[in-house]
């Protein structure tokens, strides 16, 4: 019935991302430099210090504690049908380890190479290495504590992103990644105290991680002028380095969930007052000698999220969804008049999903996702309301050692949309084989749509051991 | 011609005294319904899985239920192998026949608690040869979705049995839960359900299910292993219980969406 393989069983975007202007007619942006820009810290080696050395510190005292590895290895190729050659021929290998301290102390360590041998998703290097996950895990009373690099998701929706903003996201394959590997794992103190029936949880993130963006001749770099500001012709384009909050304490996220079960219905409120990981492009204009100029400054804004999530069965079907306000969004604008480029609004998005498990091994689940500007003022690169659906079919055969699914997601507005069919197969306990498709349709101007001359074929082999 | 009213006499009567010697259907179901499971457990569950080629998957999990009052909740956490290690299942089982179970799946891919529809019993459990009805049922039966009655009594493993056969009340019923009819041998001593052949929508044999080494633990009648042959496909599944523990305590914090998500 469901689908328990690693793997594609969802994916996800939240709509819409603001790319960064890498492709701006007349920018002068340093390309190498776009890393250090644009895209998250990588390491944050202060914290992982502390508490690699905590860590140690631990594992010397405890003679008696119990360790287990594993390590899981994802050989996929990726053949463009558009242009008849391959897009991606990409390794990756994800050790992972658990060590148990006693005491109901875990600590686990998560680590990351990725090797690509064609070089077209990411065209500034070839090979990655990242510590993904890094926390020690234990118990005081009834209430867990999380501390370290970590993934921390919200919401009940599949993919379409409302309340599962804790994390950043790596957009360097666009949404077609595995959800687990494009979340962007952040340090922090993550508490969960059962107060009655209900329990809260509270976050404390310090990480100034922010989404990560394909850029420049990047396969997934968008382009679409309804996502990207593009200046009047004749104007010269200056881009300015981005403008970071670095202050630990000050700077740092956090949130607040509470979270219950009532009478068949699982609830939560959601609170998180974090920096957006989109920066907002602010832009100032001058006359020069060389003629007009537009400086554009990418500074990440402080927002608040209120929301709520639900979700109950009622016969064959399950009813969920997610809720939330954010204030202070920052959208930009192709309007001249608009001084600093931007429009600053609030946004009202929800996400409601039915899921139905009517006929044996089959699972049939659709989504509407609907989000609203406040301020909808002319030359804004977003429409005032965005309207996408999407579909999940999935049906197991043979005790779900192979499974067939489509996910199609599809944006109402521009009428473009993605496909994606795919066919697994469990060979054994440890080696999984998946052959599937992207197909974007549609409107080049739109989120999918850009991309539709980006169809291709995937297939791959995951080792687990 | 006495003799031939005799043998017809014997003939229409014998059927009735026959009935008359065995116990009610449901007076069986009772009884193993009645039958002690502890207030809770605690075990070790490894799932063999065999295609008709004999190619095998093996999942080891550690399982938990408690009661609490007329309320069951189980939750099953999965150890290995790694690709579905973390996984867990949990199950609300009311006692209130009018009100649905609830039931959750946390998928590690997805890193999120699914709920998951109650009225899918049917359906088989992540790719065993037992429904999620069977997995919250455990040695139970349930009274209301079958009318019984008892046909007979046959030795199985060297133990005496009743033969009950049970057929759904309704066809929705019988939709939900995938069988026309159930036959099943029930132990006359401890009432532990030795043998139950199961046929599909279609009245034709779907699947054989075996318990067997049944021994006490901690002064409770216990499983240690559960054998599910699918005449379909010609799959099984073997559930090998271990570590069964009725004394320890379980945190009610167990059966919780967050300790799902935490996992063991």
């Amino acid at each position: 019935m469901t689908c328990l393989q690693k793997g594609r069983c969802v994916v996800g975007y939240e709509e819409p991302p603001v790319p960064p202007p890498i492709t701006l007619p007349g920018s002068s942006f340093p390309r190498d430099h776009r890393k250090h820009l644009w895209c998250r810290k990588k390491g944050s080696s202060g914290w992982a210090l502390i508490l690699f050395a905590t860590a140690m510190m631990l594992i010397s005292t405890m003679a008696t504690a119990e360790i287990s590895t594993s390590l899981t290895a994802n050989i996929e190729w990726g053949y463009s049908t558009e242009e008849n050659s391959t897009e991606k021929l990409a390794t990756t290998l994800q050790p992972e380890i658990e060590i148990d301290l006693g005491r109901k102390i875990k600590l686990t360590a998560i680590g990351r190479i990725r090797s690509d041998a064609e070089n077209r998703i990411d065209t500034t290097g070839s090979t990655d290495s990242e510590l993904r996950e890094f926390y020690i895990e234990t118990e005081i009373g009834r209430s867990f504590l999380t501390l370290g690099k970590q993934q921390i998701v919200w919401g009940k929706a599949d993919g379409l992103k409302v309340l599962d903003i804790v994390n950043p996201q790596s957009w360097r394959e666009f949404i077609l990644d595995d959800f687990d590997n494009s979340r962007t794992p952040l340090w922090a103190l993550n508490s969960e105290i059962p107060i009655a029936d209900l329990t809260l949880q509270l976050l404390w993130l310090p990480d100034q991680s922010y989404h990560e963006y394909a850029t420049g001749s990047d396969r997934y770099t968008f382009t679409s002028p309804r996502l990207v500001p593009r200046p009047p012709p004749d104007v010269n384009i200056s881009m300015q380095a981005a403008q970071r909050p670095d202050r630990t304490i000050q700077d740092a996220d956090w949130g607040a969930r509470l979270a219950t079960f009532r009478k068949g219905w699982d609830l939560t409120l959601n609170y998180l007052y974090h920096y957006d990981d989109r920066p907002a492009l602010l832009r100032q204009l001058s006359i020069t000698t060389n003629g007009p100029l537009a400086t554009i400054t990418p500074r990440y804004q402080r927002s608040h999220l209120i929301g709520s999530s639900f979700s109950n069965a009622f016969g064959d079907l399950t009813l969920r969804g997610e809720v939330g306000y954010t204030t202070d969004r920052y959208i930009s604008s192709n309007a001249i008049a608009d001084i600093d480029g931007v429009v600053k609004t609030d946004e009202l998005s929800y996400v409601i999903g039915l899921d139905w498990f009517g006929f044996s091994d089959t699972f049939i689940s659709t989504q509407l996702f609907q989000s609203h500007l406040n301020n909808h003022q002319p030359g804004i690169l977003r429409d005032k309301r965005n309207t996408t659906i999407t579909a999940l079919l999935r049906q197991d055969f043979y005790n779900e050692t192979v499974t067939a699914e489509l996910l199609w997601l599809h944006n109402l507005d521009l009428d473009d949309g993605l496909a994606r069919p795919k066919l697994s197969y469990q060979m054994n306990d440890n080696t999984t084989l998946w052959l599937g498709a992207d197909i974007f349709y549609g409107d080049q101007q739109g989120l999918f749509g850009q991309f539709k001359e980006r169809d291709r074929f995937v297939s791959a082999v995951e080792i687990a051991l | 011609m006495k003799q031939l009213i005799i043998t017809l006499l014997l003939t229409l009567t014998t059927p009735s005294l026959l009935a008359a010697e065995l116990p009610d259907g449901d007076q069986i179901a009772s009884n193993i319904n009645a039958r002690d499971e502890g207030h809770s457990v605690i075990r070790t569950l490894t799932m063999e899985m065999t295609d008709k080629r004999g190619k095998q998957r093996i999942r080891k999990t550690r399982g938990f239920r408690k009661y609490f009052g007329d309320e069951k909740r189980t939750a099953i956490y999965y150890l290995s192998p790694k690709n579905i290690k973390d996984t867990a299942f949990m199950i609300y089982d009311y006692a209130d026949m009018a009100i649905d179970d609830d039931q959750w799946l946390y998928l590690p891919a997805m890193r999120k608690v699914r709920r998951i529809s109650a009225s899918d019993r049917g359906d088989y459990f992540l790719g065993t040869d037992f429904t999620y009805e069977d997995i919250k049922q455990e040695s139970k039966v349930s009274i209301a979705d079958y009318t019984r009655k008892t046909i007979g009594k046959e030795m199985v493993d060297g133990h005496q049995t009743f033969i009950v056969e049970s057929t759904p009340v309704d066809k929705a019923t019988a939709k939900e839960l995938g069988y026309s009819k159930v036959i099943q041998w029930v132990d006359a001593e401890i009432w532990i359900v030795r043998k139950a052949e199961f046929a599909g929508l279609r009245n034709r044999p779907l699947k054989t299910i075996y318990t067997r080494a049944i021994k006490q633990v901690q002064g409770i009648w216990s499983a240690h292993l559960i054998e599910a042959e699918n005449h379909k496909t010609r799959h099984t599944t073997k559930f090998i219980f271990s570590d069964i523990d009725y004394q320890t305590e379980i945190s009610d914090d167990l059966f919780t969406e967050r300790a799902l998500r935490r996992g063991l």
